[in-house]
């Protein structure tokens, strides 16, 4: 065996370990409660029952609802704008296209606080339409409790739409131009065109950002809390988290959820697995962009507007809510001030939160480095069945909700089981860098990968030629070229993993230990101005995540959609 | 590469600005290197949590000892008990098993922490194992969430007699703390839980969404029942929260002193039912509901009487004293004292009897009630709650106004009657109004729209199931059983039976019968 063989069968069963350790296990441990009796039997009475109480049942199938309506919206709205960018030089592009991810800057929950000072009873919005005579004081529109699970489809669906739309604007940007223009000189235009040319390209894309979409609106927790929508099973198992160790249908809840996952997910990839081959699709050329005039050019405007006011909404609320004085039942604050950032940061809870976050997440990203560029190597240049499966599994945290995850932490962490001493209620450190990484990995992989398959594997071998060993010739020649994808990785997923709700709720649980997700949730809860400092909180985070994202932007460009392929 | 290292710099100036804002503050205290650590188990929000931890530490300090609280807060008092549960569970799990080699099993798992007699005499050699132990959660204190949560524990063996009650006759004695007040425990009298202060129960309004409804200020459970607030009554779930338990036990309480526990449950699930068809949500924290009455995303809500009190005063602070209110349930409330317990195999007890008597010092005491910044209060939050210590209230100027002593007397509380059920109150709330949120309001929308029709009301008010012999029998026996399938049956039949019984009261409402 050469020494290159004997390094990526290391390589290969360091990293296998890692994830079996680390992610198959605890997905084991989190469903295994629903299959075992107290008494050590296995037993399937527990899921059964599940399914059987209609409680339970109407919680899935909201969840269902929401993650199916709020996948369907994301996708009419990022694939509409992918388009429009891609095609047309739309007045305003420059300005506008830059805060298309804006709901992904910040965390749901904190966006659901926004709107609900927009369409509160006495919010924003009712205010507008009263001062328009549009409405009646006396008869405001109870737009929350009348609506509340569209409030929850319409902020979920606001905050999965730049996945959908990066996932296509990538697909697009490699799109072979002749094709549509061979299509058009035989009469094949407007919609008939790309029905039959471009969505067969671009659809792998399109059901690689659906199927994220879909899995991320179905675990969804924040929004639905935020909104009091309890009746939906990702709140029903956060709720049900306390009785771990007595309440078997919460292991049956997490059970469910995960199938469903999984299923969407291998759904997803067997379907891009059919896609055509990329060697018809790759762009030769770019697209030159179409000048629009008069009715169409407003039209288009006001479409993108539209869109991305919508999306940025919340946002615009949050900020609002953290600079007012008081915002009760006005359009806009009465008055301004910075006092709740002042509280904020005077606040003995969130300066140790921003240092724990930072903590926690710096370690996660290292994990991340070292695994996902392992992992790459292992799939990019030594590729086998193993390489695959080992692929798939890194992927698979794009398919398990964090509530899943974290489940499995708690349970593989308890007194008397092996990894007791990592207890997250003595200290949360270990499986919360562990959890960040794991959540974040399939990002680090796809970016280690693209810029590994990027580099010409000839300057490698010239390197190995030379008398450069294995390790030498990756830092002397492989990492320096792919480090700008590594980098790009590494960042996105620092800025995600920072505001990572579902872990940080569950696994942190001293008030020392939290990180910046749950310092905002418990501020939100305090009596007299908590809600505006969690805002400030909230609008802190949201400056970092734009910050580091346009970043992120400025190195990977388009290819940014590469980092939610499944 | 300007543009990048723009972005860079901006990342970088977010990053530190929150650092930066703070080094020209004072620093914070140290929280690490303490060379004692005291672990405390609590629901009590972060201004209590700030300032206990802070008049403790210097009162230590001035002994000489530097100390520090570890505090713990999983949620709510429900969680803290679910928590309590799977940790001691597991710790006694390991003692049975591993120190004392015997044999697992689910009638053990589920006994050995219930006070009364087991079927099973394994289950009996359990329990007394477990009393007789030092198994450990790894925590010392319990503090807050209510007596009825205390007692509960204590029952459970997850409390112990820290000796405290016995050596503190200046407390306790007859010109101290009594042990109960109109039937409501201030004590333990084994010296399990110990009140440190007490709080009522009430309804906090927003003034401006009643004018618009057209509704007088409610001062009453009875008034959060008008259909005219429909859709505007923000709830907690008392399987979630223990005030919000403990406010229904008050409804449930009220009711019975009028008629008697069987009648006076049936008159408190026709009035839960009515309060419950108005719901807007039924919320996990309890301290939502006070927010989002202020924000006016609810008319009413109920609430502890600090929270209540400290929303109204947030509010007139920022110049709107006319915006929020609250209101006690004057005669329909228990006063409830919130408890500090020392847990079994508490790791640091002779600190933790150290903050025990703190708490029920004058010094410690009076920060529950003066304002900050007053010498010898608080130094950041005013808590606006009220002291246990009645001499306190002879100075005056303790208790917000109100004199939570002359309330007790006047509410008499009768523990017998509700105590032993409040689990299977909770679980028939929870099936009745919390699952069956959607059906219960369309129901009771339909009956007020329709005038009440007689046979639609008869429908709505059916007893079938959850009537006092049911409740106290059969769904209290299915909570208590070892097998989690029981409890879910039941679950599923309540939520059934409901979700029928308010579509039939829909129907006839609609058809105006």
């Amino acid at each position: 065996m050469t020494t290159r063989r004997a390094g990526t069968w290391g390589l290969t069963a360091v990293v296998a370990i890692a994830l079996l350790l680390f992610l198959a296990w605890p997905l084991a441990e989190a469903v295994r409660g629903a299959f075992v009796d107290p008494n050590g039997h296995w037993t399937g009475a527990y899921v059964l029952a599940a399914f059987r109480d209609p409680v339970y049942l109407s919680g899935l199938r909201n969840a269902l609802i929401i993650a199916v309506l709020s996948a369907l919206l994301a996708d009419v709205v990022g694939i509409g704008l992918a388009l429009l960018l891609d095609r047309y030089d739309v007045p305003g592009r420059r300005w506008l296209a830059p805060l298309i991810p804006l709901p992904l800057l910040l965390p749901p929950f904190v966006g659901a606080m926004g709107i609900r000072q927009l369409l509160g009873q006495s919010g924003a919005v009712n205010t507008l339409l009263e001062h328009l005579g549009l409405l009646s004081g006396a008869h405001p529109i109870d737009w929350l409790r009348q609506g509340r699970l569209a409030a929850v489809v319409g902020l979920t669906a606001l905050h999965l739409c730049p996945i959908v739309f990066f996932s296509v604007q990538s697909a697009l940007a490699s799109v072979n131009v002749e094709l549509e223009e061979a299509a058009a000189s035989l009469g094949c235009h407007g919609v008939r065109r790309f029905w039959k040319i471009t969505l067969p390209l671009i659809l792998p894309s399109v059901f690689g950002g659906t199927s994220i979409a879909l899995i991320w609106g179905l675990t969804e927790l924040g929004v639905p809390l935020v909104c009091d929508f309890t009746q939906v099973t990702s709140v029903q198992i956060f709720s049900g988290l306390k009785d771990i160790g007595h309440n078997p249908f919460v292991y049956a809840l997490v059970a469910v959820v995960l199938l469903v996952s999984v299923t969407l997910y291998g759904g997803a990839r067997a379907v891009i697995g059919r896609a055509p081959p990329a060697v018809v699709n790759k762009a030769s050329r770019r697209r030159q962009l179409g000048r629009l005039r008069g009715a169409r050019a407003a039209l288009a405007c006001a479409a993108l507007v539209t869109a991305v006011g919508a999306a940025a909404l919340p946002n615009l609320a949050v900020v609002l809510l953290a600079l007012s004085r008081d915002w009760y039942g006005t359009v806009l604050p009465t008055g301004f001030t910075l006092d709740h950032f002042r509280a904020a940061v005077s606040h003995e809870m969130v300066i140790p939160a921003i240092g724990n976050s930072l903590r926690y997440v710096c370690l996660s990203v290292a994990a991340d480095l070292l695994l996902g560029t392992a992992i790459a190597w292992i799939v990019v240049r030594a590729p086998s069945a193993l390489a695959r499966a080992i692929d798939a599994a890194a992927m698979l945290p794009l398919a398990v909700p964090g509530l899943v995850m974290a489940f499995g932490y708690l349970a593989i962490s308890r007194e008397g089981r092996p990894f007791a001493f990592w207890n997250p209620v003595r200290d949360p450190t270990p499986f919360l860098v562990i959890a960040y990484a794991m959540r974040r990995l399939p990002l680090v992989v796809r970016s280690a990968a693209a810029g590994l398959s990027q580099v010409s594997t000839t300057l490698e071998e010239a390197a190995a030629g030379l008398g450069a060993g294995p390790l030498r010739t990756f830092r002397r020649i492989t990492l320096p070229l792919v480090a700008p994808h590594l980098f790009a990785g590494a960042v996105f997923a620092f800025a995600l993993s920072l505001l990572e709700v579902s872990d940080s709720l569950i696994l942190a649980q001293r008030q020392s230990t939290y990180p910046i997700t749950k310092a905002i949730y418990e501020l939100f809860q305090l009596l007299g101005d908590g809600r505006q400092v969690a805002a400030a909180l909230g609008m802190w985070a949201m400056l970092f995540l734009l910050f580091s994202f346009l970043f992120v932007r400025s190195v990977l460009g388009r290819r940014i959609g590469n980092l939610f392929r499944l | 590469m300007r543009q990048r290292a723009i972005i860079i710099a901006a990342l970088l100036a977010v990053l530190g600005a929150p650092f930066a804002a703070r080094s020209g503050r004072r620093a914070a205290p140290p929280t690490s290197g303490a060379a004692e650590t005291l672990v405390v188990l609590t629901p009590h929000n972060q201004a209590v949590r700030y300032e206990f931890g802070r008049a403790f530490r210097e009162h230590m300090a001035r002994q000489g000892r530097r100390v520090e609280i570890d505090w713990r807060t999983p949620g709510g008092t429900a969680e803290i008990s679910r928590v309590l549960v799977g940790e001691y569970t597991a710790s006694f799990q390991l003692y049975w098993t591993q120190t004392l080699g015997r044999r697992w099993s689910s009638e053990i798992a589920s006994g050995f922490m219930r006070a009364e007699r087991p079927r099973a005499a394994e289950v009996g050699e359990a329990r007394q194992a477990f009393l007789q132990s030092e198994v450990s959660c790894g925590v010392d204190l319990l503090f807050g969430g209510g007596s009825t949560e205390h007692a509960r524990q204590a029952d459970a063996g997850r409390l112990v007699d820290a000796g405290f009650v016995a050596s503190h006759p200046e407390i306790f004695g007859p010109a101290g703390i009594p042990q109960s007040v109109g039937g409501q425990p201030f004590w333990d009298a084994r010296g399990r839980w110990i009140g440190t202060c007490l709080s009522t129960f009430g309804i906090c309004f927003n003034r401006d969404l009643l004018a618009r409804l057209g509704v007088g200020v409610p001062t009453s459970w009875e008034a959060l029942a008008d259909p005219r607030l429909a859709g505007q009554v923000a709830l907690a779930d008392p399987n979630k929260s223990g005030s919000a338990a403990t406010i229904f036990e008050s409804l449930v309480q009220a009711q019975m002193q009028v008629s008697g526990p069987e009648e006076g449950w049936a008159r408190a699930v026709w009035l839960i039912r009515r309060i419950g068809g108005n719901a807007r949500y039924w919320s996990d924290a309890a301290a939502a509901i006070p927010l989002d009455v202020a924000g006016a995303d609810a008319a009413a809500g109920t609430c502890i009487d600090y929270y209540g009190r400290s929303q109204q005063a947030t509010a007139a602070a920022g110049g709107h004293p006319d915006r929020v209110g609250y209101a006690l349930a004057r005669g329909e409330t228990v006063v409830n004292a919130d408890p500090v317990g020392l847990l079994r195999g508490a790791p640091h007890r002779e600190l933790a009897l150290a903050f025990m008597a703190f708490v029920l010092s004058p010094e410690g005491q009076r920060l529950w009630s003066l304002p900050h910044g007053a010498p010898g209060g608080p130094e950041r939050y005013t808590l606006g709650r009220s002291p246990i210590l009645p001499s306190l209230y002879a100075a005056g100027g303790a208790g917000g106004g109100e004199d939570p002593y002359r309330e007790a007397r006047r509410f008499g509380y009768r523990p017998e009657w509700t105590a032993p059920l409040m689990p299977a109150i909770t679980f028939v709330i929870r099936t009745m109004c919390v699952d069956t949120q959607a059906e219960l309001s369309e129901a009771y929308g339909a009956l007020a729209a329709a005038g009440f029709p007689p046979q639609a009301v008869a429908a709505f008010d059916d007893l079938t199931l959850v009537d006092y012999q049911t409740l106290s029998g059969p769904i209290r026996q299915a909570l208590r059983s070892p097998d989690p399938l029981d409890q879910a049956d039941w679950a599923r039949r309540l939520v059934r039976h409901f979700r029928a019984v308010y579509g039939r009261a829909r129907d006839l409402a609609r058809q105006g019968r």
